[in-house]
């Protein structure tokens, strides 16, 4: 009858150097006692039968067994294995998802592909036989109630990483807890519990989100919904009002096979819409499209990429499946692009033929995204791409009519970014859990517009807030990821929104104690939301931590903007910054000047370093310049470091209000 | 299935917010709920706890509530809901002070004086006749240390009628009916308050861990896990060493029989206590009581009803037993009711003595609750009542003086703990819609070093409950405190209830949704209980119609905002509120200091200039850098505005 919370499990990590809370359910009344390293606790279980009890402060230590009897029955629990150090959770969404052997190399050039591969096997290889660090992953799942517990099984167990094991951790928080570990020789446990394409208000509570009236209204509006009794339901097939897939009867009939003969299936343009070009309404529809390959790709492995695919789909090469995407009324990939493996064996040279399954249950159906989005490329990187774009044939599976979509039925229970909904299910069951901190690795959900960018510093803090005053244990460090560099190459973007985005994270740590900032403004990719090099943003997070955290002495971040001062031809600005200010070759075309009047922004003549100043001049800005923004883009290049090897955060010194 | 026990028929449920309805049921089975014709759906998590939201409704009602489990059908319906105004009302002694509450003042020669209090809750009961559904629930005084997610099943929501208000905290009361006078909706209070007690013990640990200065307290909570006994009932009370019962020479003395002479025992009040009468201190107390008994009654069975005896009581009828409860060290009969049975054969027409031995081995030794439960009636015809309440004798059997208590620890079963009411008291009402909370408390967070940091304190406290409740900033009304002890115009260095006084407003001009209601001016010299909790009620309730419910009417007092030095005089400028009305001779309650001694002299003169501005002088300060009003801990209040309240105290300096 008695039992611990789920994340009491044994090979656990529990926190060193302050009280370590242990917690779970019992008969009301009954006494329970508890021993961990030879020291017991013991309390009372309450009227609706939860216990908590804490342990005294312990240092890092372990291998120990945690023991827990209900005095009053004999009931008991005992974990083995169970060590005391640093324990963090890593949280966010894709980026910190994105694990060891994930191969998301969507749009990716083929030598990151590799990079993301040649650190995973670096980082296997330097684990070596180590058991000191140990990781969970929460499971992902949307329940619409604030949950107490998660299932536990497979990967939501605690898990030695060993080189077998690492694959699924996160790679960020994997070599994080690999540089501490490194450093301080103790026990790391991380806790990960992140969700790919998340914003930031659905990790906060509602009580959090109530606090600040710039949320407070999606709460309201999440109440209304709740008045139909029906969508506070999970989407599950059973309690949702959409149709289930009908099931894959076209692949049967043979249509992803190379020799099937489409010449009477309708003509679609891809990417579009088929529900908009009348191939079908919503429901399941197959496409084809015949390519044809060169001789020498013949035998070779490709890679075959394609737009968002709205809702799922399963995708064919010459009547072979090569990947799928999505099932059951999952909604969450249908503005994800895909990317599948097309094993050489398939490969043929001359007429080759990919056949698309899609299935939208609800809202639109398509194949979206750019025209270069789809094309087909070998696996070595060698011989360009072949575009897939255009013209496909295309038919009817199962044509269900148009869904009736209810109103708000993308804020009820089951939605991934409905108001508190991951708070709910996969940070609540963890509260109060001892930890040493949080990193955090988010905020690109966030930016679709300036406009909602400029909000999220106040969102993020009050995440933070929320979150600390639940897990009782004062200000615990929270260190976060500013945003890679992504998109095309620009040096200066006025209508960036991922630029104020950034402005918004450092403003968080200028905002709140114990906050910090590890940047992956250098390690990003034009190409792809998802940089490879998960490595340089680990170690940096663990710098920021090792530093501040457990004051090491080390620079563990770049120079960051401070203050301004206007003289005679330009503009002199302050840095916070360990270590010397370096500036790369040609900086000053990545300086952006502005004057007060006319508020245009120009490259700047030159910029030189002066100490822990920088001094910016630009005669076209006229004799007054008043304001320079630095890396203000998407996708800026990085001019400024300090010795160190560390970027400069992009930064702007005005505060003009900026619009989409 | 079942709901959390706040949930029962005959409770109010907030207007115009989403309102939570939460319990226990099978992990994972779907929970449906119908309120008033809207509908809610959840499931309960995996420890079995559901939450329900429903939809913002209109006052009114009855409404009947009910609770699916649609997993296994099981099923709770809660009739005769109503959808209003409810408000938790919260502190210490002051907020519990029920309507009918017998803790008399004492006047000066130490005898207790009851006139205000009876006074007020006469007009209370006169005015409940014309104003319906006002419901309370008292929340039970509980410190086992243990986090509780619900409210013992024996707490129940009541509609408050005359007979039933008198164990209700009467500041609330009074705040509730003024609010059902102006607004005309059901009203629902929530008093959750406990004597004595600081406000670190109303803030949750997380809170604690907050705040510097409480940080330290809550590491203490953290001790309480390292022995096994803790949490379970401490010491005996002999072990304790407290004085045990001891024969009973009071019957053998014949004190029980009804031809007793008993013209030499002292003069008692029932309800009351015996110590604060001066009949004796811990021990033995016989009380007698005759009563008249009409013609008819004879022979008649009858039925003794009377408040709680602490501790331990023996009632006799005309000489003979009728009833007991208690003996040894028990502890659990001292806040119960009591009724014993009268056998017929031993009552007669006209004169009958009713004599009660009672006894407390430590803390207070008292007869309480309401008047009207002190009576006899007929088991045949039970609405006819025969009071026995008011004046008796009294006489000691043996007196054991004041019984000093054993102190708990820190910790588990005593209330003086950091976080254990919020535990006990507070956290099982979370997150129940409400509107706001009010808040009478400070007397015990008065002291050297304490004073100082209330408002760090309280602060953390409203942003605790806040946080937990889920709601937003909700409103928090506080009480600032009465005046008491001696009366005087100034106390150089200040003193410690002023320095909370002062506390108490940085909330209130600090926080959102944060006001404050005086009672600087009707407190008692004498008794840190004032009787007079209408003008308590009356203000609190004006601050709110005005502020959370936007009526047009005067919410305050004149508030104290800023000064400036204008050659030799002072001018102290007010916020809002009405037309400044000084009182005759007002001057006496101003203090004006010289800038180089910063030594404060009287004033000489004060006037109005202007429509929110005093300006003071003071012939012997040349260069007047400061001015303080009405600061001792009981001043005399000179300032008011025309709709009657009083300035708070304030000082312009900040030495």
């Amino acid at each position: 009858m008695m039992k611990l919370a789920s994340i009491f499990q044994s090979h656990a990590v529990l926190q060193r150097n302050i009280t370590i809370p242990v917690w779970g359910d019992a008969e009301p009344g009954h006494n329970i006692k508890a021993e961990l390293a030879g020291v017991t606790a013991y309390t009372k279980v309450n009227g609706t039968g939860s216990f908590l009890l804490r342990f005294p402060v312990m240092s890092a230590g372990g291998p120990y067994t945690l023991t827990v009897t209900d005095m009053d029955n004999g009931d008991q629990v005992v974990l083995e294995d169970i060590l005391i150090g640093e324990v963090w959770i890593a949280s966010g969404q894709s980026n910190m998802d994105y694990s060891l052997d994930t191969d998301w190399a969507c749009g990716a050039p083929q030598d990151q592909v590799k990079l993301g591969r040649i650190q995973s096997d670096e980082y296997k290889q330097r684990l070596g036989s180590r058991t000191q660090i140990r990781a969970i992953i929460i499971p992902r799942r949307v329940t619409g109630i604030p949950e107490d517990s998660f299932p536990v099984e497979g990967l939501s167990q605690w898990t030695v990483v060993t080189p077998e094991t690492a694959g699924p951790v996160s790679a960020v928080a994997a070599w994080f807890a690999l540089t501490l570990n490194d450093e301080q020789d103790i026990p790391v446990g991380v806790i990960c519990s992140s969700w790919g394409g998340t914003i930031v208000e659905t990790w906060t509570s509602r009580g959090g989100l109530l606090r600040n009236p710039e949320t407070a209204f999606e709460v309201r509006r999440y109440d209304d919904v709740c008045k139909f009794e029906d969508l506070h339901l999970p989407q599950t097939a059973e309690y949702m009002p959409y149709p289930a897939d009908p099931g894959n009867t076209g692949f049967d009939q043979g249509w992803a096979a190379i020799d099937f003969d489409d010449a009477s299936w309708k003509t679609m343009k891809i990417p579009g819409s088929w529900i908009q070009q009348g191939i079908a309404k919503n429901g399941s529809i197959w496409v084809r499209k015949e390519i044809t390959l060169p001789d020498d790709w013949a035998g070779k492995d490709l890679v075959y990429h394609s737009g968002p695919v709205d809702k799922h789909d399963v995708t064919y090469f010459n009547g072979v499946e090569i990947g799928r995407t999505g099932k059951d009324l999952e909604e969450h990939y249908w503005g994800t692009e895909r990317c599948y493996a097309i094993p050489g064996d398939l490969v043929k040279a001359g007429k080759n033929v990919i056949a698309v399954r899609a299935f939208s249950y609800a809202y639109d159906g398509n194949l979206s995204g750019k025209a270069e989005m789809f094309r087909i490329e070998r696996a070595d990187g060698n011989g360009g791409a072949i575009p897939t774009d255009g013209e496909w044939k295309a038919t009817a599976e199962h044509d269900l009519g148009i869904t009736e979509t209810v109103p708000g039925a993308t804020v009820g229970a089951g939605c991934v970014n409905g108001p508190a909904a991951l708070f709910d299910s996969m940070i609540h069951p963890l509260i109060p859990y001892g930890i040493g901190g949080v990193i955090w690795y988010q905020g690109e959900s966030n930016a679709p517009k300036i406009r909602r960018s400029v909000r999220y510093g106040n969102m993020l803090a009050n995440m933070i807030e929320d979150w600390r005053f639940r897990f009782e244990q004062g200000d615990f460090p929270f260190i976060q990821v500013e945003l890679a560099n992504f998109r095309e190459r620009s040096l200066y973007d006025a209508k960036s929104a991922w630029a104020p985005l950034r402005e918004q994270q450092q403003s968080v740590c200028r905002k709140l104690k114990n906050v910090y900032m590890a940047t992956a403004i250098d390690v990003g990719e034009a190409n792809d939301i998802h940089p490879q090099d998960k490595k340089s943003v680990g170690c940096r997070l663990a710098a920021h931590a090792l530093k501040s955290v457990f004051r090491k002495e080390r620079v563990a971040g770049g120079p960051q903007y401070e203050s301004f001062q206007l003289e005679p031809g330009g503009v002199r600005i302050f840095f916070r910054n360990e270590g010397k200010l370096v500036l790369k070759e040609n900086a000053a075309r990545c300086f952006y000047v502005a004057n007060d009047t006319k508020r245009e922004f120009i490259p700047a003549d030159s910029v030189e370093v002066d100490g822990n100043s920088i001094f910016v001049r630009a005669s076209a800005a006229g004799n007054f310049p008043s304001a320079v923004r630095y890396g203000w883009s998407d996708n800026p290049e990085c001019v400024l470091y300090n010795d160190a090897g560390f970027p400069a955060s992009p930064f702007r010194t005005d505060c003009w209000q900026l619009t989409d | 299935m079942k709901l959390s026990s706040i949930f029962q028929s005959g409770a109010v449920l907030q207007r115009n917010i989403s309102i939570p309805v939460w319990g226990y049921a099978e992990p994972g089975h779907f929970i449906k709920g119908e309120l008033a014709g809207k509908k809610a759906v959840t499931k309960a998590a995996a420890s079995g706890a559901f939450t329900l939201r429903f939809p913002a409704l209109e006052a009114g009602g009855p409404h009947t509530l009910t609770v699916t489990d649609a997993g296994n059908g099981e099923s709770v319906t809660l009739d005769d809901i109503l959808i209003g105004e409810v408000w938790i009302a919260s502190g210490q002694s002051n907020m519990q002070y029920f309507l009918d509450s017998t803790w008399a003042v004492l006047d000066k020669g130490g005898l207790p004086v009851f006139d205000t209090y009876v006074k007020q809750f006469e007009e209370y009961k006169e005015l409940l006749k014309e104003n319906s559904d006002i419901r309370a629930i008292n929340v039970p005084q509980i410190s086992t240390g243990i986090r509780e997610d619900s409210l013992p099943e024996s707490c129940k929501w009541k509609n408050m009628t005359p007979e039933s208000c008198g164990d209700i905290s009467a500041v609330a009361a009074w705040f509730g009916l003024r609010l059902k006078q102006k607004l005309n909706v059901p009203i629902g209070l929530i008093c959750s308050s406990f004597g004595g007690t600081r406000v670190q013990a109303w803030i949750s640990r997380e809170g604690l861990m907050r705040n510097p200065q409480s940080y330290f307290e809550a590491d203490q909570v953290d001790s309480f896990f390292e022995k096994e006994d803790r949490f379970n009932p401490p010491k005996t009370a002999e072990e304790a060493g407290y004085p045990a019962d001891t024969e009973n020479k009071g019957f053998a003395n014949g004190w029980a029989a009804i031809d007793f002479d008993d013209s030499q025992w002292y003069q008692f009040r029932i309800p009351g206590s015996w110590i604060r009468q001066n009949i004796a201190g811990n021990g033995i107390v016989w009380v007698r009581k005759k009563v008249t008994l009409p013609a008819d009654w004879a022979g008649e069975d009858l039925i003794y009803t009377s408040g709680p005896v602490d501790k331990h009581d023996v009632v006799y009828f005309n000489g003979v037993e009728i009833g007991r409860s208690g003996e040894k060290y028990e502890t659990k009969y001292w806040n119960l009711p009591r009724e014993y049975r009268i056998p017929g054969n031993l009552v007669k027409a006209g004169e009958n003595v009713i004599a009660i031995r009672a006894f407390s081995f430590v803390y207070d030794g008292s007869f309480s609750g309401s008047q009207q439960v002190y009576a006899l009636k007929r088991v045949s015809s039970p609405e006819d009542e025969i009071c026995f309440a008011g004046q008796c004798k009294a006489f000691a059997e043996t007196d054991f003086g004041i019984v000093t208590a054993v102190t708990e620890p820190l910790g588990p079963g005593n209330p003086q703990t950091a976080g254990i009411l919020y535990d006990c008291m507070i956290n099982p009402i979370v997150p129940y819609a409400i509107r706001g909370a009010i808040w009478y408390q400070g007397e015990s967070n008065a002291g050297q070093y304490q004073s100082k940091q209330y408002a760090g304190h309280l602060r953390c406290m409203i942003e605790d409950w806040r946080f937990r409740w889920g709601q937003g900033d909700f409103p928090f009304l506080q009480v600032e405190l009465a005046g008491y002890t001696k009366p005087e115009l100034y106390q150089e260095g200040g003193s410690y209830w002023s320095e909370v006084r002062e506390q108490q407003r940085i909330v209130r001009d600090t926080m959102k949704n944060s006001y404050m209601a005086t009672a600087i001016d009707a407190g008692e010299e004498l008794d840190i209980h004032p009787q007079d909790k209408k003008t308590v009620g009356d203000r609190l309730a004006a601050n709110a119609l005005n502020r959370v419910y936007h009526f047009d009417c005067v919410p305050e007092g004149p508030v104290y905002t800023s000064y400036t030095v204008e050659g030799d005089a002072i001018r102290v400028s007010f916020r809002n509120v009405g037309k400044i009305v000084l009182k005759e001779n007002a001057v006496r309650s101003f203090f004006v200091a010289e800038e180089l001694t910063h030594e404060f002299f009287p004033a000489d003169s004060v006037t109005i200039d202007g429509d929110n501005s005093l300006l003071i002088r003071c012939h012997a300060v040349k260069l007047p850098a400061a001015v303080r009003y009405a600061w001792s801990t009981n001043p005399d209040c000179t300032v008011y505005n025309d709709a009657g309240f009083p300035a708070s105290p304030f000082r312009t300096d900040s030495w």
